[in-house]
């Protein structure tokens, strides 16, 4: 009979790996466990990875022999590898090292005491039957759509908008106080003005591939966040006029607060040049902020746009949320924030993270990541981290990027780092790209 | 025996089925026969989206196109004259701001289209044909299934060649075939065009003769794109109808 949990342990907790096993297969729960499904003479090499592919769930019994285990650390490393859902039980008073808080921090964790209680692994069992229920759920969506005949979408953002189906983009905007610095070689221009100017020349770009000659169609829904600007650390708000949480592209136009008149030097048919007067809608204005970069208080408000988006528009597009920041988180790891938005989907998939880190000063391409498909070495943990956080690029993004020059692979992840902020126009159009 | 002309099925399909007013095909079907045979004409143009006034441009080259504009040279002149007389903005004047305005200015429109001028020539037909961009023309007979400008699905992704308001030089891909009766000829735009290319490189061309033969507009395929097709059967002559209701008549007495 075919596993549906793996459990890795240490040695050491042989016999609670048995008593776990014992009270999850009472349940109904088939178990793979080495001791009894590896039998003397086996081959563990080959018999372990394959247990770990098949399994619907993998339990990691953690405690301070565990984490020191070459085994275990195999064994979570394998399972990451396969993409297996995992759910890491720290035993007693066992806390998460650093190497396994950085592979596997951001899953939901269980924790019993040692012995432990039987109320304690009866709700153990309760977690685990909920997360193999989630699978079941996640692979009956994905055999339903199969059933109706409809071709399997590697790529939803090749779909082409319509009012029906729209795409979502959350701007998360940092405010905080080093916002306020210059860009070099830029005069007085500070990168909240240059962000501001990029998300006013992209809210633009939505209304006009929304206008069709009757009118708006609401081909897009936009939120624009900022985080950071005052003294309350949890302080998340909505940049748009009115302070609404999305508008539609429908509702751009009246959603401006003013539209400029900018001069703009236009090619006529002939060759020839001329500047012309023309009229730019302003929906952000760049305020001088003051506070921290708390960029998990403005994951954690992403979440709660992208869930109530999607509960209108369950079989649209998967929001795509671009974080844009000149620094990195302060105080709290955004990690598990994260993680969690990441786990929003609809019908078509589950919502993208792209981050951008920008710097006002040009220092040189050498320090600069754009789009890197491998994890940055020689840079601290944190942007390794930003480098795990951001999804990796749909296929359509990845064409847009090379279209403008940019070397990318399917690994690829949608993270600038240390990106000077003329960068910033490139990885707005690639995240943002869609098919009309 | 005057011949009839023949009959012509013409369907579209908006991507955006709430609103099939949204579609930004056009297209234009119509068969006439006389002492002198028969003849058919058919039109069909592909608003480019990404322009504001594709649909409108598309529905106006319609509107404009004739049997001149299947050689280059005729469809360049009348291509010109429908640019003159094309002012969207007056009349789209009741719902117009800056942005519709100055993306007119800066893109214009543009549209793919098809022009097919067909006509009888004793046991065959005739078919003058012209297109520009990723528009498809595509005969059947059942053992062979012949298209122009492209023979392979993959290969109708030319985004960039349309007729365009603004002066560009066209693209014109020109040909004139001879057509046995009892073919099907189809005439779509490019999503419906790769999907029948895709069904005959897939199952063969018997499979899309017989699609083409008995397909009825719920058939059309969900494609994410506006689309059109337009079939025409190309008939039989008059002493092959004459023999084969003959037969008829006898088999009916001998029963």
């Amino acid at each position: 009979m075919q596993h549906q949990v793996f459990i890795s342990h240490a040695t050491a907790e042989a016999d609670r790996a048995d008593e776990i096993c014992g009270r999850l297969e009472a349940d109904g729960i088939r178990c793979w466990i080495a001791k009894r499904d590896c039998p003397p003479g086996a081959d563990w090499v080959e018999g372990i990875p394959g247990a770990i592919r098949r399994a619907d769930l993998v339990l990691f019994l953690l405690s301070p022999e565990a984490q020191l285990s070459p085994w275990v650390d195999r064994e979570v490393r394998w399972a990451l590898r396969t993409e297996r859902p995992t759910l890491p039980v720290l035993l007693g008073d066992t806390s998460l090292s650093e190497r396994l808080e950085f592979l596997i921090g951001t899953y939901q964790t269980s924790r019993i005491q040692q012995p432990p209680s039987a109320e304690q692994l009866s709700e153990l069992v309760d977690d685990v039957r909920t997360l193999l229920e989630d699978r079941r759920r996640a692979e009956s969506l994905v055999s339903h759509v199969d059933e109706e005949g409809a071709p399997r979408v590697e790529d939803p953002f090749e779909l082409r908008v319509t009012s029906a189906r729209p795409a979502y983009f959350i701007l998360l905007v940092d405010q905080s106080a080093s916002m306020n610095r210059r860009i070099h070689g830029k005069g007085e221009l500070r990168l909240r003005e240059s962000v501001a100017g990029v998300v006013n020349d992209l809210l633009h770009q939505l209304l006009r591939a929304s206008r069709r000659p009757e009118g708006y169609r609401n081909y897009f829904d936009v939120s624009v966040f900022g985080y950071g600007s005052g003294s309350d650390a949890q302080n998340v708000t909505s940049l748009l006029p009115d302070g609404v949480d999305r508008v539609s592209s429908g509702e751009l136009l009246e959603k401006t607060i003013r539209v400029d008149e900018i001069e703009e030097v236009q090619q006529l048919e002939d060759g020839t040049t001329t500047t012309v007067l023309v009229k730019r809608p302003i929906w952000v204005d760049p305020t001088p902020g003051h506070g921290r970069t708390v960029m998990a208080a403005a994951f954690r408000r992403a979440s709660d746009l992208a869930d109530a988006w999607i509960a209108e528009h369950r079989d649209s597009l998967p929001p795509v949320i671009l974080n844009i920041s000149d620094g990195r988180w302060i105080d709290e790891n955004p990690m598990h924030a994260v993680r969690s938005l990441q786990e929003r989907v609809t019908s078509l998939g589950p919502a993208l993270v792209f981050n951008c880190q920008l710097v006002p000063d040009v220092s040189g391409p050498a320090d600069e990541l754009v789009f890197p498909s491998s994890p940055p070495q020689g840079v601290d943990s944190r942007t390794t981290q930003l480098y795990f956080f951001s999804s990796v690029l749909p296929q359509s993004m990845r064409a847009e990027a090379r279209a403008r020059g940019i070397d990318v692979n399917e690994d690829s992840r949608g993270l600038l780092y240390n990106a000077p902020a003329g960068r910033l126009v490139d990885f707005i159009q690639v995240g943002t790209r869609t098919n009309i | 025996m005057k011949p009839d002309p023949p009959v012509l099925r013409r369907w579209t399909v908006s991507r955006d089925q709430d609103h099939a007013e949204w579609n930004e095909d056009a297209s234009r079907a119509e068969a006439a026969g006389g002492s002198f045979g028969w003849r058919a004409f058919i039109v069909v143009a592909d608003g480019v989206a990404t322009m504001p006034f594709g649909g409108a441009w598309a529905r106006a080259l319609v509107e404009a196109a004739d049997p001149t504009w299947t050689s280059p040279a005729g469809l360049e002149s009348g291509v010109q004259s429908a640019r003159e007389r094309f002012d969207p903005l007056e009349a789209f004047r009741a719902t117009s701001d800056f942005v519709l305005e100055r993306l007119w200015s800066e893109r214009g429109a543009a549209a793919t289209l098809l022009v097919a001028d067909v006509t009888s020539a004793g046991r065959h037909a005739v078919c003058h044909l012209a297109i520009v961009g990723d528009c498809l023309f595509l005969m059947s007979d059942g053992d062979q299934l012949v298209s122009f400008p492209r023979s392979k699905a993959s290969e109708l992704t030319n985004r960039t060649n349309a007729v365009r308001t603004k002066m560009t030089q066209l693209s014109v891909e020109s040909h004139t075939y001879s057509v046995r009766s009892g073919t099907i000829l189809a005439m779509a735009s490019d999503a419906m065009g790769a999907w029948l290319l895709r069904q005959g490189e897939g199952d063969g061309p018997g499979r899309v003769h017989t699609w083409l033969s008995t397909a009825t507009e719920s058939d059309l395929p969900n494609l994410d794109d506006d689309l059109t097709l337009v079939l025409l059967e190309v008939p039989r002559s008059s002493w092959i109808r004459a023999l084969v209701g003959r037969l008829r008549n006898f088999a009916r007495q001998d029963s």
